[in-house]
C-alpha cells in the first residue's frame, strides 16, 4: 500500500501532465495558425482631454485589417496605474459617450481581441481625460444674465402686443 | 463613426426610403399644380387655415434636432439638459403676437429680409441677411447629418448613401410643390410624427421602471441629477434664447405668417408650441434610459434611435424610421422653401435684379432650392463634428437677432445703426464666448450684447419711423429715418 500509492500519484501526475501538455499545445498549434498577435487599438484623439461640461466621447480605431470582428474592452481608473480599473464597455463599436462626471482625473486604455477569443491585444496607451467644471460664480452669473434678457423680452413683446390690440379697438 | 448593431436590415432601409421619399414626392406634384403665380409657390395663395397652420409650424419645429438632439442634450447636461431643450416651446409661444403683427404691418410682404430692409435699411438688411442664411445653412446641414445618422444607426445604410437619398427627396417636392406642397407634406408628416412619439413614448415608460433609471444615472453618471451642473445652468437660458432667435428672425416662421389667413396666425403657434412641449421631453427620457439599458452609446446623437430600436425591435426601429425620416423632410423642405424666398426675393429681386418679373422669380427661386440642396450634400458628407458643435455654432448670430427684430416691430423710435451694431457685436462676442466657455453659452452672450446695445443706442439717439412704410404695395419704397423729435 505504501509503495503503490506513491506510484498511482506519480502516474496520475504525469498522466495529467501529458494531457495539459498535448491540449495546450493543440491550441496554441490552432491559435498560432488561424491568428497572429493582436496590435493594441489606439484613442483617436489626443492623449490628454479636457473639459468644463463634464462630458466626453471617445474613439478609437485599430490597425488590424479585420477590425469588424475584433470586440474592444474599455477601462476606466482614475489612477495612471489602473488601480480598481472599471470596465466600462466590451462590444464592437469604435466609440462611446460619457457624461455625469465629476471633478478630477479619469484614465482610459483599451484592448483588443478576436470574436473567437483566440487572440488579445495587449493594453493601449492610457488617454487621461481632465474634468474641471466651470465656476459657480459664472454659471450663476450667467443663469442670471439670460433671465434679464428673456424677461425683458417678454415684457417688450406683451407691452407691443397689448398697444397694438388697444390701437386696433 | 459607423454603427455596428443596426436593428433593420440594408433592404428594409432602402424599401422604406423608397416608399416614403415616393409618396412625398407625388403629393408634391399633385399640390404643385395649384401654384400658378409667385404668391402660390411661396406663400401658398396667403390664405391657410388655423388647422394646416398649426401642423406646419409644429412640424416644422419638430426637427430632426428635437427627435435627436433632445436626447442629446439629456446626455450630456441632465435633467436639466432635458428641460433646456424643451424651453424651445417659447420660441413658437412668443412668435404668436408677433405673427398678428407682422400680418397687420405687412400684409404684402415676403420674407423677413424685407422687413429688415423696410425698417431698418440697407446695412442691417445686409448684416441680417448674411446671418440668416448661414444660420439657415447650419440648420440644413445639421438636418442633412441627421438623416445620415439616422439610416446607419437603424438601418446600417453608410453616413454619405443615406444623407443623399433624404435631401433629394426634400429637394424633389419642394422644387415641384412650392409651399403648397410643404404645408400639405407638414400635415401629414405632423400626424405621423405625433401617432409615433405616443406610442414610443407609452411602450418605454412600460419598459423601462422610472426607478431603475434613477439607480443607473445616480450610480454611472452623477453629475446629471445634480441640479447646480454648472454647464446645464448656463444651457438652460442659452437654449431659450437660441430657441427664440431662431423663430424671430427665420424666413422660415415669417413665410408661414405671410401664408396664413388673417387672424390665423396668432392662434396657430400658440397651439403648435403646446402640441411641440411634451416631444423633446418624452425623447430626452428616452435617452436617459440607455444606461439603464445596458446600452453603448457610442455618439450622443444617436441615443434616441438606438434606444428605441432597442427597446421596440424591428417594429419599433420601423415606427422610429417613419417619426424621424417626417421630422427631418418637414423641416428640410420648409428650410428649402424659406430660405430660396429669402435668397430670390430679397438677393436676386432687390440686390441683383430689382426689374425681374414674377415669372422669372418664380424660375429663379427653383434654380436656388437647386443649389441650396447641392450646397448642404457637399457640406454633410465630411460628418463636421456632432448635430449640437454644428447648429449650436449659429447660435449668437441669431441670438443677437432677437431685440432688433423685436423692437423694429413694436417700437417706433429704435435706432437703425444700433440695430446694425448690436448684430456685430452680439455675433462677435457669442462667438467668443462659444470658444472660450463653450456652445451651451454663446446664444445667451449674443442676444445679451445685442440688448444691450440696441437699448443703449435707442436711448441715445432714438429714430422715429413711420409703419406705413412697412407696406410696400400703398407706401413710398424709401428706408429713410429721421431722429425722433
Amino acid at each position: 500500500m505504501n509503495t503503490t500509492l506513491p506510484l498511482k500519484r506519480i502516474s496520475l501526475s504525469f498522466l495529467i501532465i501529458v494531457l495539459l501538455a498535448f491540449g495546450g499545445a493543440g491550441l496554441d498549434v490552432n491559435a498560432m495558425a488561424d491568428t497572429h498577435p493582436l496590435a493594441p487599438p489606439v484613442f483617436l484623439s489626443e492623449t490628454a482631454q479636457d473639459t468644463a461640461s463634464g462630458h466626453v466621447q471617445l474613439e478609437w480605431g485599430t490597425e488590424e485589417a479585420a477590425s469588424e470582428t475584433l470586440l474592444f474592452e474599455l477601462q476606466r481608473s482614475e489612477t495612471p496605474t489602473f488601480a480598481n480599473p472599471v470596465t466600462l464597455y466590451q462590444g464592437p463599436d469604435t466609440g462611446t459617450f460619457l457624461s455625469g462626471l465629476s471633478d478630477g482625473d479619469y484614465y482610459f486604455r483599451l484592448r483588443a481581441q478576436t470574436v473567437e477569443g483566440n487572440a488579445r491585444s495587449a493594453w493601449s496607451s492610457p488617454l487621461r481625460v481632465t474634468v474641471q467644471h466651470h465656476a459657480m460664480a459664472l454659471a450663476m452669473g450667467l443663469f442670471a444674465l439670460g433671465g434679464v434678457v428673456f424677461l425683458s423680452t417678454v415684457t417688450v413683446l406683451i407691452q407691443g402686443d397689448r398697444a397694438m390690440r388697444s390701437a386696433e379697438s | 463613426m459607423e454603427n455596428t448593431s443596426a436593428v433593420l436590415s440594408q433592404s428594409t432601409g432602402w424599401l422604406l426610403i423608397a416608399v416614403l421619399s415616393t409618396v412625398w414626392v407625388l403629393l408634391g406634384i399633385w399640390w404643385g399644380r395649384k401654384s400658378k403665380n409667385l404668391d402660390g409657390f411661396m406663400l401658398a395663395g396667403r390664405n391657410v387655415g388655423l388647422a394646416l397652420g398649426t401642423a406646419t409650424a409644429m412640424a416644422t419645429w419638430i426637427t430632426s434636432n428635437t427627435t435627436m438632439l433632445a436626447p442629446q442634450f439629456a446626455m450630456e447636461l441632465g435633467i436639466w439638459g432635458m428641460l433646456a431643450y424643451s424651453t424651445g416651446a417659447f420660441g413658437l409661444l412668443l412668435f404668436a403676437p408677433m405673427a398678428r403683427r407682422i400680418r397687420a404691418v405687412m400684409p404684402s410682404g415676403y420674407t423677413s429680409g424685407d422687413f429688415m430692409r423696410l425698417r431698418f435699411g440697407k446695412g442691417p438688411w445686409l448684416c441680417f441677411l448674411i446671418i440668416s442664411i448661414f444660420y439657415s445653412l447650419t440648420w440644413l446641414v445639421s438636418m442633412g447629418m441627421a438623416g445620415g445618422i439616422l439610416l446607419n444607426t437603424l438601418t446600417g445604410i453608410p453616413y454619405g448613401l443615406g444623407m443623399s437619398a433624404i435631401l433629394l427627396t426634400c429637394v424633389l417636392y419642394t422644387l415641384f410643390g412650392g409651399m403648397y406642397a410643404v404645408i400639405g407634406t407638414d400635415f401629414i408628416q405632423s400626424l405621423i410624427i405625433l401617432i409615433g412619439v405616443v406610442v414610443v413614448g407609452y411602450f418605454v415608460f412600460q419598459a423601462v421602471p422610472f426607478e431603475a433609471v434613477y439607480q443607473n444615472i445616480a450610480t454611472e453618471r452623477p453629475g446629471l441629477l445634480n441640479i447646480l451642473l454648472p454647464a446645464a445652468l448656463m444651457a438652460i437660458f442659452n437654449n431659450l434664447l437660441f430657441g427664440i432667435g431662431e423663430v424671430f428672425h427665420s424666413n422660415v416662421w415669417w413665410s408661414r405668417a405671410f401664408a396664413m389667413g388673417k387672424g390665423i396666425g396668432h392662434k396657430a403657434y400658440m397651439w403648435a408650441a403646446l402640441f411641440w412641449l411634451p416631444v423633446p421631453v418624452a425623447a430626452g427620457f428616452i435617452a436617459l434610459a440607455s444606461g439603464a439599458l445596458g446600452l453603448n452609446i457610442p455618439s450622443p446623437d444617436m441615443v434616441g434611435p438606438l434606444v428605441t430600436a432597442h427597446l421596440l425591435g424591428y417594429a419599433g426601429a420601423l415606427l422610429v424610421f417613419a417619426v424621424i425620416y417626417c421630422s427631418l423632410a418637414s423641416s428640410i423642405d420648409s428650410l428649402l422653401a424659406a430660405t430660396s424666398d429669402l435668397l430670390t426675393q430679397d438677393v436676386y429681386g432687390k440686390l441683383l435684379r430689382p426689374q425681374a418679373k414674377p415669372e422669372t422669380l418664380r424660375n429663379v427661386s427653383a434654380m436656388i432650392i437647386l443649389g441650396l440642396g447641392a450646397l448642404t450634400w457637399a457640406i454633410c458628407l465630411p460628418r463636421i463634428g456632432t448635430l449640437a458643435t454644428v447648429l449650436f455654432f449659429a447660435g449668437p448670430l441669431v441670438g443677437s437677432t432677437i431685440w432688433p427684430i423685436l423692437t423694429g416691430l413694436f417700437w417706433k423710435n429704435t435706432n437703425p445703426t444700433g440695430v446694425l451694431w448690436a448684430m456685430i457685436l452680439g455675433s462677435a462676442l457669442g462667438l467668443l464666448a462659444y470658444y472660450q466657455l463653450g456652445w451651451y453659452t454663446a446664444a445667451l452672450i449674443g442676444a445679451a450684447v445685442s440688448m444691450g446695445t440696441v437699448l443703449i443706442t435707442t436711448r441715445l439717439a432714438p429714430r422715429e419711423f413711420d409703419w406705413s412704410r412697412l407696406n410696400e404695395s400703398t407706401a413710398h419704397n424709401t428706408t429713410e429715418v429721421r431722429p425722433a423729435s
